[in-house]
C-alpha cells in the first residue's frame, strides 16, 4: 500500500495552497465588497438626497412665486423651504454639476424676494394714496386718479412708454398732487413709491420669468436621474461581489470537507494496511507453528501404531492429546482474527443433517463414552433431512458446544437436540441445543460468557484449560449467520447451550430417493429395546416407532429376560454398558437359552477396539454407537433382516487397497517428509520423495506418478512456480496436485486452485484427511 | 485547524479594512438631533416654536465651550463675551472688541433664536449655525485662532477632555465642537414674549397701544420684511430700496460681499426683530443707539413713508413685546 505521509515540512506551506488561494480570495473579495458597499450607501445616499432636493426645490419655486399674490406668511414658508433647500444641499456631495444652476437660482429667488417685498409696500402706499384721491376728488384728487390709473394701466401693460407717460403726467402735475401732504400724506413718499414701481415691476416680472426658466431644473433632473443609475449600478456591483463572496464561503467549506475527506482515507488506507499486516502476520505464524506441530501430531500417531509398552503408549497418547490440542487453540486463534477482520465468509451449501451430526459424534463420541457420558442425539421428526447452510460453520459452533459441553460434565448426559422453531420474520429457523448435567454457570458467569478470551472462571482455565476463545468466536459465527445464541444454566445443575438460526431448505432438488417412514419392510416388527438411562430410551424408543416398530422398553436385564422370555420380539437392541449389569450377560443368557430374538444389536458408547476382548461378540453382532441417528439405526435393522445369518460386521476400517498407486511427495522439512511418507507407506501407497520444486519437476518429467503432494513454501523453487511449470506440460486430470500447506488462510488456499492445483491439505494433516486426499485422486 | 485560524485572520482583515475604510471622513455628522414643533397661526408673525427634543449633553457641553475662553487664541475672549444670552444676545457695543481689543466692522447679531434665521451673519456668508460657528473663530478681529489650537488646547483641559470622551465617538474634533456649540445655540429660543402669548391667543398680553402698533406694523408694509417667527432673519433686503440712506450705512456693501452681483450692494440679511428692545445699539453698523431713530429710519428708507411720532411711539411699544427675558439660559 502506497501511503506516504507529508514528512517534508518546506512542502507544508506548498501543500495548503487551496485554503492560501481561497483565503486571499476572500481577502480581496471582502475587501472589495466592503468598498462596494460603502459606494452603494454613498451612492444610495446621494440618490435620495438629490430626490428630496428636487423635490424642495420645487416647493420652494411655488412658494417664492406665490409671495406676491398670497398674504405674507409665505415669506416666512418660503425661508424656512429655503433653508430646509440649503439643509440638504450641504449634506449632498458630488454636486459640483448643480453649483452654478443653484447659485443663479438662489441669487434669483433672494433678489426677487428682496424687490417683490418693497413692490408690496409700495402698492400698498398707492392704494393708500388712491384712497385719499377718492376723497377729495373735488381738488386734487381730480389730478392724482388718472395718475393711478395710467400706473394700474403700466403694471399690466409693462411698458416703457406708459412709464414715461407717467414720468410726464407726474411733472406735468406736480404742483396739484403735493396737495395730497395736506391730509398727511406726504408727495415726496408717494413720488418714490410710484417711481419704485415704475422702476421694478418690469424686474420683478422678468425675474418670474427667470425663476420659471431656472436651469436647475433641468440640471437637477439629471443629477437625479444620474445619482438613481450610480446607486443602481453600484447596488448591481455589490450584489456581483457578494455573491462571489458567498462562493467563496463556499468554496472555504468545500476546502475543510476535501481535507477531511483525504485525511479519512489516508488513516483508513493506514488502518487497512495495518489490518493487513496482521492478518499476514497471523498466516506467517500460523504456519511456522504449524509446520513443528505437524512433525509432532504426525510422529505421535505413526508412534502410536508402533509396538509399545503400555507406559509409553500412554505418554504417545498424551503426546498427540497435547498436539492436538495446540492445534485447536491456533485454529481459534486464526477463526476469530479471521472474523474480527471481516475475513471470514459464510459459505451456505445443501447439507445433510445426520451427516454434520454424525461428523460431531465420530469428533466427540470416543470423549464422552470415555468419561462414562451419554451422548444423545435428538432431531424433532420435522427436520428436513437436508438443509442448505454453511454446515462447516454450524459444525465448528455444535462442536465447540458438545465440547464444552462433555469437558465440563463429569456425569450424567450431553443431549444435542434439532428442532424447528419460527423466526422473528416468521422464516423457518433451527435451534440446536446443547444440554448438560455439568457444573453450570452462576449469572454473572453467563453475562460474561461470550466475551473474548473469557472463561466462566479464570480458575476454570487451569482445571479445564482452552483458549476461552471457542465460545466468543461461536457468538460471532452465530452472528455471521444471522442467528442468535444464548445459553440458561444453573450451578450445579448443568447448562443449556442454544443457538437458532435461518436455514433455507435445499436449493437442489432431492435425486435420491427419499426413505420414507416407517419402512414396509419393517411394519409391524416388534422390538425389544432394553436401556437403562431414560432419555436415550425415549429417543431410541421413539426413532423405532418412527421406523414402524412396535417398541417395548426396559431398563434392566432382568426384565428384559423376563419379557424375551415370554413374548417373541423380531428385534432386540440391547445397551451394553449398563449398572451393575452388563449387556453381555443378557446375551449370554440368550445364547444360554436360545430362546431370544431373531435379530440382536449391540449398541454402546464404547469404541469397537472394547468388544476385541470380549470373545465373539464381535463376529456375532451387530454393533452401533451411540448416540444413535434415524438412519443408522434404519440400516442396521434392514441389515439384519436381509442378512440372513443375522449377523455380521460393520467394517471398521475404511483401508486404501490403492497398492498400485504411486505418489510424489514434495516437501523440504525431513520430519514432514518422514510422516507424510510414513502415513502414507502405511496406506500402501508406493511414495518418491522430492526435496523442492526443481526436483519435483524433474521426477515428474522421469517417472509416472498417480499424485503430487506439494508442499508450498520451499527453497530453491517453490510449490506455486513448480506448479505453474508442471501445469504447462500435465493438465488437472493427468496429474492432480495436491497444496501441502500450513498456510489456510483463505485467499491463499484460492489462489492455489487458481495456479492449477486439484485440492489443498492444510497441515497438520490427519491420517484420515490424506487417506481421503489420496484415496479420491489416485 | 491551520485554515479556521487562516479564515478568522482574513475575516479580522475585511473587518479592520470595513472600520478602517471609515476613519478617512468625519465619524461625527454636525447635523445636530434638536427638533423643533411650529404653531401655526394667521397673519404674518408666528410663534416661536417649541423644542420637542434636545440633546442635553451635547446642549450643556455646547453652553461650556460657548463660555470657554480657550475658543480664543490668547484665551480672552469666550462667545459669551459679545453674545450675552441674558441680554438679548449681544454685547450692546456697536461693534465687538475681539481678542488684542481689536474692534470688528459690524454689530454683534443677537444669538437668541438665531437657528430661525434663514442664513447668518449681516451678510448672510453662513447658511446654518454650524457653518457661523468657524467664522468668529477664524476672525483675527474676533477669536483669532484656528481649530488645531483650539482641540490642542481642549485636549490639554481635563474637563473638556472628559466631557468630549464622554459623548462624542471620536473625542474632541472641529465636527463635535460644532456639534455642541449648534446644540446650545438650537436650545436659545426665546419663549414667554408678550407677542407670542398675543398670537396664541392671550388677546391681554399686549397693551392697546402695543395693538395699535401691531396694526401698523402691518399696514405699513414693515411685515414685507419683518415676519415669520423671528420676525425678521428670513430674507434679506437692500438698505434704502425706496430712500436713499444716509452715508452712514453706505460704507458696508453687505451681501455685494459675498455675492460680487451688482444688486446685491447694500443688501442685508432682515435681522430679527425678537429683542430688538434689548439690543441697542441697531443696525449692522450700530451706528443708531434708540430704537425710536431705527423705526423712523426704517419708516423713510424701506417703508417710504414718513412716520408721524405717534406712529414711532406705538410702534417702539410693539417692539417691546417682542423681547423675552431669557429663562433657565
Amino acid at each position: 500500500m502506497d501511503v506516504q505521509p507529508w514528512h517534508n515540512k518546506g512542502v507544508n506551506a506548498l501543500r495548503f495552497w487551496p485554503e492560501i488561494l481561497v483565503l486571499v480570495c476572500f481577502v480581496v473579495l471582502g475587501t472589495h465588497a466592503v468598498d462596494a458597499w460603502r459606494e452603494r450607501e454613498v451612492a444610495n445616499r446621494n440618490y435620495r438626497l438629490s430626490e428630496d432636493f428636487q423635490y424642495t426645490v420645487s416647493e420652494l419655486t411655488i412658494a417664492t412665486l406665490m409671495v406676491d399674490y398670497a398674504t405674507t406668511e409665505n415669506y416666512d414658508k418660503q425661508a424656512q423651504l429655503l433653508l430646509k433647500a440649503e439643509d440638504i444641499w450641504r449634506e449632498m456631495s458630488r454636486k459640483e454639476d448643480l453649483q452654478d444652476a443653484w447659485q443663479s437660482y438662489n441669487n434669483n429667488v433672494a433678489h426677487f424676494i428682496q424687490l417683490a417685498s418693497v413692490l408690496k409696500t409700495s402698492r400698498r402706499f398707492v392704494s393708500d394714496s388712491e384712497r385719499e384721491f377718492d376723497n377729495h376728488l373735488n381738488s386734487f384728487g381730480a389730478v392724482g386718479k388718472p395718475l393711478i390709473a395710467l400706473l394700474f394701466t403700466f403694471e399690466t401693460r409693462l411698458n416703457d412708454a406708459i412709464a414715461q407717460h407717467v414720468r410726464d403726467y407726474i411733472a406735468q402735475n406736480e404742483t396739484s398732487l403735493e396737495e395730497i401732504s395736506d391730509v398727511g400724506m406726504q408727495w415726496s413718499m408717494l413720488k418714490l413709491h410710484i417711481e419704485f414701481i415704475l422702476n421694478n415691476t418690469q424686474e420683478v416680472s422678468h425675474l418670474i420669468r427667470s425663476i420659471n426658466e431656472q436651469p436647475l431644473y433641468a440640471v437637477l433632473q439629471q443629477h437625479t436621474r444620474l445619482t438613481g443609475e450610480q446607486w443602481h449600478k453600484a447596488s448591481r456591483h455589490f450584489y456581483l461581489v457578494s455573491t462571489l463572496l458567498l462562493l467563496n464561503v463556499l468554496a472555504i467549506l468545500a476546502c475543510v470537507f476535501a481535507r477531511q475527506a483525504i485525511a479519512l482515507k489516508y488513516s483508513s488506507r493506514k488502518a487497512f494496511a495495518a489490518a493487513e499486516a496482521k492478518s499476514q502476520f497471523l498466516a506467517n505464524m500460523s504456519h511456522e507453528i504449524r509446520t513443528p506441530l505437524n512433525g509432532i501430531i504426525g510422529l505421535a500417531d505413526i508412534c502410536l501404531r508402533t509396538p509399545l509398552d503400555k507406559v509409553q503408549k500412554g505418554y504417545m497418547e498424551k503426546l498427540l492429546f497435547s498436539g492436538k490440542s495446540l492445534l485447536t487453540i491456533i485454529n481459534d486463534i486464526l477463526d476469530f482474527s479471521k472474523i474480527e477482520s471481516k475475513k471470514l465468509d459464510i459459505v451456505p451449501v445443501d447439507f445433510e443433517v445426520e451427516a454434520l451430526l454424525s461428523n460431531i459424534k465420530t469428533m466427540s463420541a470416543s470423549q464422552a463414552s470415555e468419561k462414562g457420558l451419554e451422548l444423545i442425539f435428538v432431531i424433532a421428526p420435522d427436520v428436513p433431512r437436508v438443509l442448505h447452510g454453511d454446515n462447516i460453520r454450524i459444525g465448528q459452533v455444535l462442536l465447540n458446544l458438545v465440547g464444552n459441553a462433555v469437558k465440563f460434565t463429569s456425569e450424567g448426559h450431553v443431549v444435542i437436540r434439532l428442532e424447528k422453531v419460527a423466526g422473528d420474520a416468521g422464516e423457518d429457523c433451527y435451534r440446536f441445543s446443547v444440554e448438560d448435567t455439568g457444573i453450570g454457570l452462576s449469572a454473572a458467569q453467563i453475562n460474561k460468557l461470550f466475551g473474548r478470551f473469557t472463561q466462566a472462571d479464570s480458575s476454570t482455565t487451569r482445571k479445564f484449560g482452552g483458549t476461552g476463545l471457542g465460545l466468543a468466536i461461536s457468538k460471532l459465527l452465530v452472528e455471521l449467520m444471522h442467528g442468535q445464541i444464548n445459553v440458561e444454566s444453573e450451578p450445579g445443575k448443568g447448562s443449556q447451550f442454544c443457538f437458532s438460526l435461518p436455514l433455507g431448505p435445499a436449493m437442489q432438488t432431492e435425486v435420491e430417493e427419499e426413505t420414507d417412514f416407517p419402512d414396509p419392510q419393517l411394519q409391524g416388527k416388534s422390538l425389544l429395546v432394553l436401556e437403562d438411562h431414560p432419555i436415550t430410551m425415549e429417543v431410541t424408543s421413539n426413532m423405532a416407532s418412527q421406523l414402524g416398530l412396535e417398541v417395548t422398553a426396559v431398563d434392566t436385564v432382568k426384565e428384559a429376560a423376563q419379557l424375551s422370555a415370554k413374548q417373541h420380539f423380531d428385534f432386540a437392541l440391547v445397551d451394553w454398558h449398563l449398572p451393575n449389569q452388563n449387556g453381555g450377560l443378557l446375551l449370554k443368557k440368550w445364547e444360554h437359552t436360545k430362546v431370544h430374538p431373531t435379530n440382536i444389536i449391540i449398541f454402546t458408547a464404547f469404541d469397537s477396539d472394547v468388544f476385541r476382548n470380549e470373545s465373539g461378540i464381535l463376529d456375532k453382532y451387530t454393533i452401533i454407537n451411540k448416540p444413535i441417528l434415524l438412519h443408522q439405526l434404519h440400516d442396521a435393522f434392514l441389515d439384519e433382516v436381509e442378512d440372513d445369518e443375522g449377523l455380521s460386521i460393520v467394517a471398521e476400517s475404511r483401508a486404501v487397497t490403492s497398492s498400485s498407486a504411486r505418489v510424489l511427495l514434495v516437501e523440504d522439512n525431513e520430519i514432514n517428509q518422514m510422516v507424510a511418507k510414513e502415513m502414507l507407506v502405511n496406506m500402501h501407497v508406493e511414495v518418491d520423495i522430492a526435496e523442492n520444486g526443481l526436483q519435483a519437476i524433474e521426477k515428474v518429467n522421469s517417472n509416472q506418478y498417480d499424485l503430487v503432494l506439494m508442499d508450498i513454501q520451499m527453497p530453491e523453487m517453490d510449490g506455486i512456480q513448480a506448479t505453474t511449470k508442471l501445469r504447462e506440460t500435465y493438465s488437472k486430470d493427468s496429474l492432480p496436485i495436491i497444496a501441502l500447506t500450513a498456510n489456510v488462510m483463505k485467499d491463499e488456499t484460492e489462489k492455489y486452485l487458481q495456479i492449477g492445483m486439484n485440492d489443498h491439505l492444510g497441515k497438520p494433516f490427519e491420517r484420515q484427511a490424506l487417506s481421503l486426499i489420496v484415496e479420491k485422486y489416485a | 485547524m491551520g485554515l479556521a485560524v487562516g479564515f478568522l485572520l482574513s475575516l479580522c482583515i475585511v473587518i479592520a479594512y470595513y472600520f478602517l475604510s471609515y476613519i478617512g471622513e468625519s465619524t461625527e455628522s454636525v447635523k445636530t438631533e434638536t427638533q423643533f414643533a411650529y404653531t401655526r397661526v394667521e397673519g404674518p408673525l408666528q410663534p416661536l416654536p417649541e423644542i420637542t427634543f434636545i440633546n442635553e449633553r451635547w446642549r450643556d457641553l455646547g453652553k461650556a465651550l460657548f463660555n470657554s475662553t480657550l475658543l480664543s487664541a490668547d484665551n480672552t475672549i469666550s462667545c459669551a463675551s459679545c453674545h450675552l444670552v441674558d441680554f438679548g444676545g449681544d454685547d450692546g457695543f456697536p461693534v465687538s472688541t475681539g481678542i488684542n481689543s481689536e474692534t470688528g466692522s459690524r454689530n454683534s447679531p443677537s444669538v437668541l433664536n438665531a437657528v430661525f434665521n434663514v442664513a447668518q451673519f449681516w451678510d448672510g456668508r453662513s447658511a446654518s449655525l454650524a457653518e457661523q460657528v468657524e467664522g468668529p473663530v477664524h476672525n483675527p478681529l474676533e477669536m483669532g485662532t484656528n481649530w488645531e489650537q483650539v482641540i490642542a488646547k481642549l485636549n490639554a483641559d481635563d474637563v473638556f477632555y472628559n466631557m468630549f470622551a464622554e459623548i462624542s465617538s471620536n473625542g474632541i474634533s472641529k465636527e463635535a465642537i460644532v456639534k455642541a456649540i449648534t446644540t446650545y445655540e438650537e436650545s436659545l429660543v426665546s419663549h414667554g414674549a408678550p407677542i407670542d402669548r398675543y398670537l396664541l391667543g392671550d388677546k391681554t398680553a399686549l397693551t392697546e397701544q402695543q395693538v395699535r402698533g401691531l396694526n401698523k406694523f402691518q399696514q405699513y408694509g414693515c411685515v414685507s420684511c419683518h415676519q415669520g417667527v423671528n420676525i425678521g432673519g428670513n430674507l434679506f433686503q437692500k438698505i434704502g430700496r425706496i430712500d436713499a440712506v444716509s452715508e452712514l450705512f453706505t460704507m458696508d456693501l453687505g451681501r455685494y460681499g459675498v455675492t460680487g452681483k451688482e444688486h446685491d450692494k447694500y443688501v442685508f440679511k432682515v435681522p430679527s426683530l425678537r429683542n430688538v428692545a434689548e439690543t441697542a445699539p441697531y443696525f449692522h453698523n450700530g451706528k443708531v443707539s434708540t430704537l425710536y431713530e431705527a423705526i423712523e429710519i426704517m419708516g423713510l428708507v424701506q417703508l417710504g413713508r414718513a412716520l408721524s411720532p405717534e406712529d414711532i411711539r406705538d410702534l417702539e411699544a410693539l417692539l417691546h413685546s417682542f423681547s423675552s427675558p431669557m429663562e433657565g439660559n
